[in-house]
């Protein structure tokens, strides 16, 4: 056995230190590891003396009587009122969750293969933003007209759409009225 | 797991409180142990044992006997240890006004309060980092197997024993310049 292995097996032993047949012979015959297992054992012997001081009845008993309470919170709120608001709250839940599902599945994703995506740098925001072609973006939008009003003002029937595609034009026309911009 | 332990898990399983809090009372005082030396705060600890045993509650149903009891509990009071560490080490970053301990606080016995070797190498365990310093508590004073530990905290056993020896360098090297 060389050293090194068994410093590596006697450092695993620390707090249960047994040698067996062989790690006695090597010890017997190696100054340099007989020291470093003096070091292990005057370590054991400090770190063994570490004992928290036991818990007291007295602790024990509060803590039980804790636990206690609230596990009848748990009883109580599984029966009435509660157990009928969870029961109506979970419904409820379920119903918002699959109209939220059935509205946004409708909207294309950038996994759809003919989106053609820009980066653009909002100057709005000051910063990088995403627009799919094919996914009305509100927000460009927004800002496209915003831009366009904030250079031309509102009233002026030259508004420049060369930045929105057709789809865009067609929503602006469908749902924004900005005083007959368009 | 004895026979009567066996009997008081079904029990309890089935509802019967009293067999809860027995078969509670019989592994106490080695959870309150590990979570205090995993804190090294007696308040903490007493927090985090009565958490420990709720969670035990709720989750009892959930106990499959193919590992000991003690070894199911072992591993819900190393959850919560090791959480309440992260936490306070997230919040150690806020600044909330009132800062955690900066040194935890030992209650020893009186033999042990006048060495100041003792409370050296306390403090030594509480500054290794979480995983060792469990890893270690679990082996050194629950006497744990190195297998028991890893199919506890889900580990390899290789993994067990790596941090263990590294713990036990460190422990090494922090004291060798004391003493």
């Amino acid at each position: 056995m060389n050293c090194s292995t068994f410093k590596e097996k006697i450092s695993m032993k620390l707090g249960a230190m047994e040698l067996d047949a062989e790690e006695k012979e090597h010890l017997e015959k190696c100054d340099d590891c007989r020291e470093y297992y003096e070091s292990l054992m005057a370590l054991e012997s400090t770190l063994g003396d570490y004992a928290p001081e036991p818990l007291s009845e007295a602790e024990f008993s509060g803590i039980m009587d804790r636990v206690d309470e609230k596990v009848s919170g748990y009883v109580n709120r599984a029966t009435g009122i509660y157990r009928w608001a969870v029961r109506y709250g979970v419904a409820a839940s379920a119903v918002f969750l699959l109209v939220f599902i059935s509205i946004f599945s409708n909207l294309p994703t950038t996994e759809n293969s003919t989106d053609t995506i820009t980066y653009y740098l909002s100057e709005y925001t000051g910063e990088v933003e995403m627009f799919s072609d094919s996914w009305i973006d509100d927000q460009y939008v927004d800002e496209a007209v915003g831009a366009w009003v904030d250079l031309n003002g509102i009233g002026s029937s030259e508004l420049v759409v060369g930045d929105l595609s057709a789809e865009e034009l067609q929503y602006l026309e469908n749902n924004i009225t900005l005083g007959g911009l368009l | 797991m004895d026979r009567e332990e066996k009997a008081l898990i079904s029990l309890a399983k089935s509802g019967d409180r009293r067999s809860f809090d027995k078969l509670i009372a019989r592994h106490k005082d080695k959870m309150f142990a590990l979570i205090y030396r995993m804190t090294g705060d007696r308040d903490e600890a007493l927090d985090l044992l009565q958490d420990t045993f709720l969670s035990a509650y709720k989750a009892l149903g959930r106990f499959r006997e193919d590992a000991s009891f003690s070894s199911w509990l072992y591993r819900i009071a190393s959850n919560k240890s090791l959480n309440s560490i992260k936490r306070k080490k997230i919040l150690s970053f806020l600044p909330l006004g009132a800062s955690p301990k900066d040194e935890p606080m030992y209650e020893m016995d009186d033999a042990a309060g006048r060495s100041e070797l003792k409370q050296h190498a306390k403090k030594s365990i509480d500054d290794l980092p979480p995983q060792q310093k469990l890893v270690f508590n679990l082996r050194f004073y629950e006497q744990l197997r190195f297998s028991e530990i890893a199919k506890m905290l889900g580990k390899s056993e290789s993994t067990v024993k790596t941090n263990y020896q590294k713990a036990v360098e460190k422990l090494q090297k922090k004291l060798k310049s004391f003493r």
